[in-house]
């Protein structure tokens, strides 16, 4: 019988608790607020479901009136493992973002001219219909890599790429090289696995090369076991050239110049190697020592002391005062972050995503070099230290699953980023271009590269041309910049109107997140009718799952294609899937432990993830490396001369998520045969085979490439500064929430950090306007002196800059009305400003009582594309000039040569050396790639 | 104890912009030399007393000043004719009259100001106020009732003494109001309910003086008057410099005071404040010399104009310093 749980996020003082008990949920109780002093009761059902906003999938507890079904308020969900019941302002600001008076609730297809202003109502068969029909077309001419989806945050792991399998498409396109494919690379070439999961709470040592605290992945889930470990005397150092509010929490805050981490992280890996403050045993067991002395030092005696000895010796280089001079701080800085880190008892969770990942050229070898002192220190994979998030994230298997296809995209995967851990997104406008491909079926879904990503302009030139892109199809919630552009506009739900699940490595163990629509819930427990989820949406908003299930089935009608059977119920046969049956058999097949807990509450497993909206899978995962073999793991395994324990495979067998295709573990010197890493060692690789393999060989070691806004490639004196563009804000989340009013309200304007021996310098003072000069054109934004942020350096924060090209195609909250035009022939852009943001009448009272104007800088358009050579990852970071604003410019004004960016892109291109790896492959194998084809597909058909 | 004027807003939010007004106070707000702390979000805070308070501090300060002097010449065998049988319960009446159409006004439900009287609060001196202006708007106008109905002396032998503290109340019962407004520690002064008894003597008197060009006062009347107007001006003179150049028992009421004398509001006060009232006494003096009330009638109306450019500064810099 139902007993009253244990939540993680319950907490009671006295006769007081945080949340209503959960025995309450289909029937709480509350009193009106606004009728006070009158008690005028609702009665609320308390729904669970997952934020939609950053990518944390924080838990949050819909309250659903009964009356009318709507959603009166968002609150944290208590029953959440990550987030145990908080949140950050953007999880209850959901509800603005379902009650926005402009949101989108029809589908829209567009009647003139691509991005002319011009739509018209359509149905959803319609549109369906036509899509389908493209698609399948594609298919049936064997032209499927003219389908393409591009994801702007990955959404259920799995999914998508289930359906792409389905079809046979390798065409999953996502936004990470603008993101965090440097730190991918950086730690893939270590681990196997692409993200870091640093347990906060449990550290001695907690080392942030970000604003991690008040920002960033997992924010919020991360913010408040950092703040434990705080409190149970944790020291907190801080790299960033801006003091946020994560660097005024730190016990160590070191403001180097950007772009210089890996030589400062360099200097501590070789204090630490000097001093021998290093866990040898560790070291001995599980880094690819041997490797690394075969290579770099053959003639050398092939043992561990000997390794120790030359590896101190290779990078005695790395003295504190070079890092000091490449970081332009105090030397004594640097020493005191090593000696801090060295006593870290090898627990030291560190955790960089973007950041100097993402700025830099070389921008991964700060990741490396992270993950060198998290191995010196003994700090990988154990209680307090760092581990991957392979081993905290749970991704559970849909039902009848498809076999993997064989095709290779090179308009997203390109030879000359092999290794790339991610698609090369970001370059796709001029791979078009080139004529690399075209595209017949474009989806852009829930993303805007012409606002996010770098060189919008080029974007834009590129999806106003049909020839170049036959269909674009953007599924989303709210307008963007690139839905103006778009052929059809489908309105996709929020977070409480959809389904979908969600895992994430927030800390040392394992959950899964339940998303749903919560007022079809409701339908579901009142006992109302329902078709699907738009009958419990606003207007005819649907939710992805439920599309590409109707899309898949339209695109293959008679079954002819093989793709039908994948989308029918494993519940009724010949019967189309519902999402209750997909996550139903999910729920009941493919997550440990669910159906016994469910069970033990006499809940059948669909019901108790509906119920709490997530289950905990495991909780204390340390040391997986070290979990030995099973038996049955070890069956029919052959050990290779490396250790490498491997099952056989073919060129039809696919590779796991991580690692290689066969391997399976490793076999130790002292005889263990354990999991190890994904790697192709299955150990710590201090020299990356990979680099070798793949023509990269000087780069395999953790080192420190000279970024291209090092400081000797800055002439301050001549005006020049570095722009750190991509700073966010607690508050807002790129371009997803500006239609969420109170997240508005308190985080409306961006002003361009400058210290104030450079504003003194350029002559400028707080509020002066200043044109911002980069490589492919300029901007005009405003000035902000501040101590906050080091000399040399200046930022605009992410976020604003929001625009729209005619009314009703943006969200006035939070954009600006712009005029595109070309002075300097078609090629050059100026965007301008018409009007700020203002007051405007809705059916919302608050939208006549808006106090703010700015609608911000659309940096980014700005901005070249800058391809790193070896990741592939975009470096963000920009050498610019500033010079006080000329009469002719305006406040926000962009103006751009796209001729010049594509100038800029081939030099970028020009530093790749395309390569193929043994046996022809375009990539190696043991790294995460979405939506991996068949070991033959990553072959070429000749190899080369 | 969290300190709002430790982190001055300066000229922008980190991701809004300030209103006006908080960012023209913090301009007068010290930065700390060693964080240089600044406010990096906050909503707007709008002054709630605006210009009906700095009037009706000056409304009820002639009227209020008319009547002590009319009281105080009665009681000192001084008569003064039509200007105080008349003349002064006029401008008492009025006075009192437009105060409290002022104070309605500036209620945020007026038309709840009976909830005032109907549903008092005993503590506040909102309540006790509204009492007192009562008890002066009937005063007043018996007064004012005798005068125009020839009434004999023994009327005003029983309306004096209660006229007269009445109109001492009326002008100093905001003082304890704006006691009550805790966290406006420029308010808080214990000299602030003699100072504006001393205010109403000298724009009373400067109101009686223009009034009594004509009227054939007496030199006894003329010399009261005179002698008030100038001795009333020097008061409020020598009070303020007291009040704002002296020690200030907290910082809130120490940087308030630094923004009147030295910041946003200075020279305002300085001229018009300060500089026009020492003009006025010294012109007050002049006549009081010369026992003349046609030169005096120039200072009466100087310190009109002063009054209510000292209470516009004293009202707003009270309300400037940043509680949160």
């Amino acid at each position: 019988m139902s007993v009253e749980p244990d939540l993680p996020g319950a907490r009671r003082h006295e006769h007081l608790r945080n949340f209503p008990p959960v025995s309450s949920w289909d029937n709480h109780v509350e009193y009106d607020a606004k009728a006070h002093p009158r008690k005028v009761p609702h009665s609320y059902m308390l729904i669970p479901t997952t934020c939609f906003n950053c990518e944390s999938a924080c838990g949050l507890l819909a309250y659903v009136d009964k009356d009318d079904l709507s959603v009166k308020k968002l609150e944290g969900n208590p029953a959440h493992p990550g987030s145990r019941g908080r949140n950050c302002a953007k999880g209850p600001a959901t509800v603005n973002q379902l009650n926005d008076p402009e949101r989108i609730l029809y589908p829209l297809r567009r009647t003139g001219e691509r991005g002319a202003g011009q739509w018209e109502r359509v149905s959803w068969d319609d549109a369906l219909n036509d899509i389908a029909s493209r698609i399948s077309t594609a298919i049936t001419d064997g032209r499927h890599e003219d389908v393409m989806y591009h994801v702007g945050r990955p959404g259920e792991d799995g999914f998508t790429e289930r359906v792409l399998n389905t079809w046979g498409v390798d065409g999953h396109n996502t936004h990470t090289n603008i993101c965090s494919a440097g730190t991918r690379l950086g730690m893939s070439l270590w681990t196997g696995f692409d993200r870091p999961s640093a347990d906060h709470a449990n550290a001695k040592v907690i080392l942030l090369l970000s604003s991690h605290l008040e920002t960033g992945h997992y924010f919020n889930p991360h913010a408040q076991r950092i703040m434990e470990g705080k409190q149970s005397g944790a020291k907190l150092v801080v790299l960033d050239p801006r003091m946020s509010n994560t660097a005024a929490h730190a016990d160590a805050w070191l403001a180097p110049w950007p772009g210089s981490e890996a030589a400062i992280l360099l200097a501590v890996a070789s204090y630490l190697l000097r001093t021998r403050r290093i866990d040898e045993a560790f070291l001995r067991r599980w880094l690819n020592w041997q490797t690394y002395l075969a290579e770099l030092h053959p003639d050398a005696a092939q043992d561990f002391d000997t390794f120790l000895d030359r590896i101190t010796a290779d990078y005695a280089e790395f003295t504190f005062d070079f890092a000091a001079e490449e970081a332009q701080v105090p030397v004594e800085r640097i020493a005191e972050i090593a000696e801090i880190v060295a006593d870290c008892d090898g627990r030291l969770s560190a955790h960089i995503w973007r950041a100097a990942a993402a700025g830099n050229l070389g921008g991964w070898q700060v990741a490396r070099a992270l993950w060198f002192v998290l191995a010196l220190t003994g700090s990988i994979g154990g209680r307090g230290g760092t581990s991957p998030n392979g081993w905290h994230k749970f991704i559970p298997q849909g039902p009848n699953m498809p076999g993997h296809h064989e095709h290779w995209n090179e308009l997203i995967w390109p030879r000359e980023y092999p290794l790339a851990t991610n698609e090369l997104s970001f370059l796709l406008p001029h791979f078009l271009r080139e004529g690399r491909g075209t595209l017949d079926v474009y989806f852009s879904r829930v993303y805007n590269p012409i606002w996010t990503n770098p060189d919008g302009f080029t974007w834009i030139e590129t999806l106003t041309d049909p020839d170049k892109i036959g269909l674009h199809v953007a599924l989303t919630p709210t307008w963007s910049e690139t839905a103006e552009f778009a052929d059809y506009v489908l309105p996709m739900g929020h977070s409480s109107e959809r389904h979908d699940t969600h895992s994430y490595e927030t800390h040392a163990g394992r959950w899964l997140g339940f998303r749903q629509p919560v007022r079809r819930v409701a339908m579901d427990k009142l006992g109302q009718d329902y078709t699907d989820t738009r009958d419990a949406n606003p207007g005819e908003v649907w939710e992805e799952n439920e599309f590409w299930f109707e899309l898949s089935w339209r695109i293959d009608p008679d079954g002819a294609l093989g793709i039908t059977k994948y989308f029918e119920s494993p519940y009724r046969s010949g019967e189309k899937m519902t999402t209750d049956d997909y996550y139903r058999w999910v729920f009941e097949h493919s997550v440990p432990g669910l159906p016994e807990k469910a069970a033990a509450q006499g809940m059948t497993p669909l019901e108790y993830m509906r119920r709490y909206g997530v289950v905990e899978v495991d909780t204390d995962v340390y040391r997986v490396d070290e979990r030995p073999l099973t038996d049955d793991e070890q069956a029919d395994t052959d050990v290779d001369e490396q250790g490498v324990v491997r099952k056989p495979v073919t060129l039809d067998s696919v590779a796991p998520v991580f690692g290689e295709a066969g391997a399976v573990g490793v076999r130790h010197d002292d005889g263990d045969v354990t999991f190890g890493w994904p790697t192709p060692s299955r150990k710590l690789e201090v020299f990356a085979t990979a680099m070798r393999d793949w023509g990269q060989g000087e780069h395999a070691t953790p080192g420190y490439i000279r970024s291209h806004v090092a400081r000797r490639e800055i002439d301050v004196d001549a005006g020049e500064l570095v722009l750190v563009p991509t700073f966010r804000l607690p508050t807002l989340i790129h371009t997803r929430s500006g239609n969420a009013k109170y997240l508005n309200e308190i985080s409306n304007t961006h002003p361009v950090w400058l210290n104030s021996t450079d504003a003194k310098r350029h002559g400028v003072r707080t509020d002066d306007l200043v044109r911002i000069s980069t490589e492919i054109g300029y901007f005009v934004a405003r000035v902000w002196v501040t101590e906050g942020i080091r000399p040399g350096v200046c930022a605009l924060s992410h976020h604003m800059g929001r625009w729209r090209l005619h009314p009703g195609e943006g969200s006035r909250w939070v954009s600006g009305m712009v005029e595109l035009s070309h002075l300097d022939g078609e090629h050059t852009w100026l965007l301008r400003h018409k009007g700020g943001v203002a007051p405007f009448d809705s059916s919302d009272p608050d939208s006549s009582r808006i106090d703010w104007s700015d609608p911000g800088v659309h940096q980014n358009l700005a901005f070249a594309v800058h391809p790193d050579p070896h990741s592939g990852m975009h470096c963000w970071l920009q050498k610019v000039s500033m010079e006080p604003a000329r009469p002719e410019d305006r406040y926000g004004d962009v103006y751009v040569d796209t001729r010049r960016s594509a100038e800029v892109y081939r030099e970028w291109l020009a530093k790749t050396t395309p390569a193929l790896g043994p046996d022809g492959q375009r990539r190696p194998e043991f790294m995460m790639r979405p939506l991996a084809p068949t070991r033959r597909g990553y072959r070429t058909e000749s190899p080369e | 104890m969290l300190d709002p004027t430790a982190a001055p807003v300066g000229d922008s939010y980190l991701w809004a912009r300030p209103d006006e007004h908080r960012r023209e106070v913090s301009r007068d707000l010290p930065t700390d030399p060693v964080t240089q702390a600044r406010t990096t979000l906050n909503t707007a805070h709008p002054r709630p007393w605006g210009w009906r308070v700095t009037t009706y501090l000056w409304t009820k300060a002639v009227g209020a000043g008319a009547m002590l002097l009319a009281a105080l010449a009665h009681l000192a065998g001084i008569d003064l004719a039509v200007v105080g049988d008349v003349v002064a319960p006029a401008l008492g009446v009025a006075g009192i009259g437009i105060t409290g159409a002022l104070l309605v006004w500036d209620l945020k439900r007026p038309e709840r100001f009976l909830y005032i009287l109907l549903k008092p609060n005993p503590r506040s001196w909102m309540f006790w106020g509204a009492i007192v202006l009562a008890a002066g708007a009937a005063l007043f106008t018996a007064w004012l009732a005798a005068g125009i109905l020839g009434a004999p002396d023994t009327v005003y032998d029983w309306l004096a003494v209660p006229a007269l503290v009445a109109a001492a109340m009326t002008a100093g019962y905001t003082g304890f109001l704006f006691g009550q407004a805790e966290g406006r520690d420029l308010w808080q002064s214990p000299l602030l309910f003699w100072h504006l008894i001393v205010q109403a003597v000298m724009v009373g008197a400067g109101a009686m003086a223009l009034a009594g060009i004509g009227a054939g006062l007496d030199a006894e009347a003329t010399a009261l008057l005179l002698a008030a107007l100038t001795l009333g001006t020097l008061g409020h003179v020598v009070m303020v410099l007291f009040e704002f150049l002296g020690r200030h028992t907290s910082k809130q009421a120490a940087t308030a005071a630094h923004m009147v004398t030295h910041g946003r509001y200075a020279r305002l006060f300085w001229t018009g404040g300060v500089g026009l009232a020492a003009l006025a006494a010294a012109v007050a003096g002049t006549a009081w010399a010369a026992g003349t009330l046609l030169v005096a009638a120039v200072a009466g109306l100087l310190v009109q104009a002063a009054l209510l450019i000292y209470e516009s500064v004293f009202v707003r810099a009270g309300q400037d310093v940043p509680l949160s």
